[in-house]
């Protein structure tokens, strides 16, 4: 990465450091503060979109570890993501377990389903093992609808209580928003961090090519799984913040279509980088709001549909997104970013 | 004139130049050897003839390449092999899930019926009797040696008048490699094949070909004869390991780096 | 309850439907080399089209039905021209994605067309079910099943004897080699995205016929993606074995486990049945082998 004229790492730290220039302190600083401080000038509607953008963010953020980082295809991230929130609402509602206990728990829960798939890839290589995560998804409808009524509600589901902490409950959009802030903060600093550390080298070099970093001694097989397990944790995670949200989990809230729109949300983003999981997610959300919003608009065009024609546009759009990118973009908005970053530096230069 | 390349220049990706204006002939029924180092642009050649570079956003953009006297530069692939064109890829790339006989047959795919394919089909098993007794044979698990014949072979099928060679020796034995270069010669002495040769072991090459090009970076430096080659005292000390006194390797006598490139100027 | 027999024999049918489907996703892999996750869709645009002509253009059906196939080639055609060709040299990845971008943007499609009603498939074939001895059969099913053996005997045929179909599976191993032998790759491509509307819209008759339906009814192309990994994504007489193999498990766990679980076994079998089976033979049972020479 080039940086801008006159910047130069002195020591190691400065060289290892993610933000390197005063501008670039302040730009973050600004962002902190704009985020924490959102509710205030935002609407409540607004920062209810905040509060679906931040919980999205952090299951995709962790496909985007699975997937982009370490090459394992994940269609499954949706189940995953039901299974941290139905452990989350079971220890909520049946034990009256914390937040602070059940989060993690349903994390490392909707983990240990992950691992199941990422055990299948000592055998199962490339993109079978993709669509073998497809099998996830059916496997987790069916699990939820036939365990006992006493445990996963089967067909109605479970509801919890709002999370609180000490006497403060987490019981509105803008209470609940700040928990969901900490966390997405929390899981993407963590994200960033180990997409540089040694597992992320070794994720990498999984991802480009297996047999050779075997050969270097990497250990595939550990890494594919721990994929697996990180990815299913930040789903299991982001499960949990939803449990909390909406106060009702239900089967029909993790679908395959999900899944496929975080996959989507990745590629219009761009794979391999943490910030295409946020910009990917952000930019998908909004345009899903846009056209919630132009709902009614919409629905004057075609009244044959009603407010099915909301949901189709929705389609229309992702879908007709997701081929244009590959068409034109196959790497995605960060890539397109760092272009025209670069282009801009090294103006009035080609290359 | 067979084949003539004039002037050519390759880009890759729209900013890497890769071929600076390459003149190359091969006549009919001549063997060529094209020699160079890595990444010099021997394959990108080859490539440019046989129209494979679009595969590889790769694009002539300067230069003419004639083939039986018509420019072919901007022809698809498939249409030069119709013309008797054929490239024999780098790599031995063989059809790995399909028997060795699936793999002359599609290599027969210009042919005009089955019954023509068929007659190809023995006689390229006369050149190659192995390949005969693996007719069957899943052709993945071939050796390297006899996955080479079976390239060759099926670009035989195609009834060709010129065949581009890309590395033959790549990875096989010494002895395989001398039974390949000369059923080489054989098929130029039978057939009337031209052969445009890319290889790296300058030896081998040069002991069959008829005339040989040398490149460097993307630039023709040297060509001549065979014989002419062999004796230049340059290829000798570059290419075939031979100090000043012709015999092996001494290190006591290295002079190169005394000693400059003559092409260098 | 109905006897295990009959179970059985219907399982095993509709096994032979899965068949027909995943045929159309081995067709497409074994060429172009790529999954094509938008067939459930195109499999209910061609229902759809069938639909529209006889309930509104009011074709009796055996005008209906070849105007659909004729319909849904065109389709392929189109889809691989305009999606596809562009990305010609990029990675498998990309191809994946385009054919996923193609499930979401052709399901939000249909539904502008089509609307969410629930509409009326026409009759094509006979409705009333058939009884062999204790057994009862749909007829839908037998008629269907019949036709996917034969097809399958014939592309069977055709990917290893004839030269056509060797070329596309030369193109199906490596597009270059493939371009270096003469064999045009797009003509390939474009034969197998053809060929799988064909199939997807014979598909959509024998599990659709005399029944209502609606845009979801593109879920089966998912239901079928067992059947079509297990088999071998390039094998197509193993899809046949694959699709026999999931229907009649399936259906004697449902048998079993219906009364066990309330229902809903079958749904989820198949994706268990390929789960481990692929475990055990990672490329699926007839599949081809990854032939690596390290």
């Amino acid at each position: 990465m080039t940086l801008p004229g006159g910047v130069f790492a002195e020591t190691y730290a400065q060289d290892h450091a993610l933000i390197r220039t005063p501008g670039q302190w302040a730009w973050f600083v600004a962002m902190i503060a704009v985020l924490v401080l959102l509710p205030l000038f935002a609407s409540p509607r607004f920062v209810g979109i905040a509060n679906v953008i931040g919980i999205t963010l952090v299951a995709v953020v962790g496909l985007q570890l699975t997937s982009g980082y370490a090459g394992q295809i994940n269609m499954g991230q949706s189940a995953f993501m039901g299974v941290g929130g139905y452990v989350v609402g079971a220890l909520a509602s049946k034990l009256g377990l914390p937040f602070w206990l059940t989060l993690p728990l349903g994390g490392i829960g909707a983990a240990l389903f992950g691992v199941v798939f990422g055990l299948a890839a000592l055998r199962i290589k490339g993109f079978y093992l993709a669509l073998t995560t497809i099998a996830a998804q059916y496997i987790f409808t069916f699990a939820m609808l036939k365990l006992p009524k006493e445990w996963f509600g089967r067909a109605e589901g479970l509801r919890l209580e709002p999370a609180s902490l000490g006497g403060f409950a987490f019981d509105t959009d803008t209470r609940i928003y700040f928990l969901v802030l900490a966390m997405a903060v929390l899981m993407t600093t963590g994200a960033f961090g180990l997409a540089r550390s040694r597992t992320g080298r070794a994720f990498v070099a999984v991802r480009d090519n297996d047999n050779a970093a075997e050969v270097i001694g990497i250990n595939v097989f550990y890494y594919k799984v721990l994929a697996f397990f990180i990815g299913a944790f930040y789903a299991g995670i982001a499960g949990g913040l939803w449990a909390y949200y909406v106060r009702y989990v239900q089967v029909d809230q993790f679908t395959l279509w999900l899944s496929v729109w975080y996959i989507g949300m990745l590629i219009v983003g761009g794979m391999g980088s943490v910030l295409g999981a946020i910009v990917g997610t952000v930019v998908i959300r909004l345009l899903q709001e846009l056209i919630t919003a132009a709902g009614p608009i919409l629905t004057e065009l075609a009244p044959q549909l009603g407010g099915q024609i909301v949901f189709a546009s929705m389609n229309i759009l992702l879908g007709g997104l997701i081929v244009l990118f590959m068409i034109f973009e196959p790497r995605g908005l960060v890539h397109r970013w760092n272009i025209i970053k670069e282009s801009y530096r090294i103006w009035p230069f080609p290359h | 004139m067979l084949l003539q390349l004039t002037n050519v220049e390759v880009v890759y990706s729209d900013v890497i130049l890769v071929l600076k204006g390459i003149n190359l002939d091969v006549d009919a029924g001549r063997i060529v050897a094209l020699l160079g180092a890595n990444g010099a642009g021997k394959t990108t050649t080859l490539k440019a003839i046989s129209g494979l570079l679009r595969s590889e956003d790769g694009r002539v953009t300067a230069g003419r390449i004639t083939f039986k006297g018509a420019p072919i530069h901007t022809e698809e692939p498939q249409n030069l092999v119709r013309k008797g064109l054929v490239q024999v890829v780098e790599g031995r790339k063989i059809l790995p899930h399909m028997t060795v006989e699936q793999n002359l047959l599609v290599g027969g795919k210009v042919l005009k019926n089955s019954a023509e394919r068929r007659q190809m089909l023995e006689r390229v098993y006369d050149y190659f009797p192995k390949l005969r007794d693996m007719r069957g044979r899943t052709s993945g698990y071939l050796s390297g040696g006899e996955q080479q014949m079976l390239v060759i072979g099926r670009a035989l099928m195609a009834k060709p008048s010129l065949v581009l060679l890309d590395e033959p020796s790549l990875g096989l034995a010494p002895m395989i490699v001398a039974e390949i270069f000369s059923l080489v010669r054989r098929l130029r002495d039978q057939e009337g094949i031209a052969f445009l040769v890319v290889e790296q072991n300058a030896k081998v090459a040069l002991g069959v070909a008829d005339a040989g090009y040398v490149m460097e970076n993307g630039r023709i430096v040297l060509f001549g004869s065979a014989q002419e080659l062999r004796d230049n005292e340059d290829i000798k000390e570059f290419y075939l390991g031979m100090s000043l006194s012709g015999q092996g390797k001494s290190f006591k006598d290295v002079k190169h780096y005394k000693r400059r490139k003559r092409w260098l100027g | 309850m109905a006897s295990v027999l009959t179970y059985l024999i219907n399982g095993a049918l509709t096994g032979l439907l899965y068949a027909l489907i995943a045929m159309s996703f081995v067709i497409i892999y074994r060429s172009a080399r790529v999954f094509n996750f938008a067939q459930g869709e195109i499999i209910v645009v061609g229902a759809f089209l069938i639909w529209s002509y006889v309930a509104l253009f009011d074709m009796e059906w055996w005008i209906a039905v070849p105007l659909a196939l004729v319909s849904s080639l065109v389709l392929g055609l189109v889809i691989e021209r305009i999606f596809l060709r562009p990305l010609v040299g990029e990675e498998l990845f990309s191809f994946v994605m385009v054919t996923i971008g193609l499930l979401i943007l052709i399901r939000g499609v249909v539904l502008v067309i089509w609307g969410p009603e629930v509409r009326f498939f026409p009759a094509v074939l006979p409705v009333t079910a058939v009884r062999i001895g204790p057994v009862v059969i749909d007829q839908a099913l037998l008629w269907g099943g019949l036709a996917t053996l034969v097809i399958a005997a014939l592309m069977s045929w055709f990917f290893n004897k004839t030269q056509l179909g060797l070329e596309m599976s030369a193109v199906a191993e490596d597009h270059q080699t493939a371009l270096s032998l003469g064999i045009s790759v797009k003509r390939s491509v474009a034969v197998a995205w053809a060929l799988s509307g064909v199939f997807s819209t014979l598909a959509a008759i024998i599990f659709l016929n005399g029944k209502g339906m609606t845009f979801l009814a593109s879920d089966i192309g998912f239901a079928a993606l067992p059947v079509a990994l297990l088999a071998g994504l390039e094998s197509i007489g193993g899809v046949v074995l694959g699709g026999l193999i999931v229907g009649i498990a399936s259906a004697l766990a449902a048998y079993f486990l219906d009364p066990v679980f309330d229902g809903g076994v079958a749904a989820v079998f198949p994706f268990l049945i390929m789960v481990i089976i692929l475990l055990v033979r990672p490329t699926g049972l007839f599949g081809w082998k990854t032939i690596e020479r390290i």
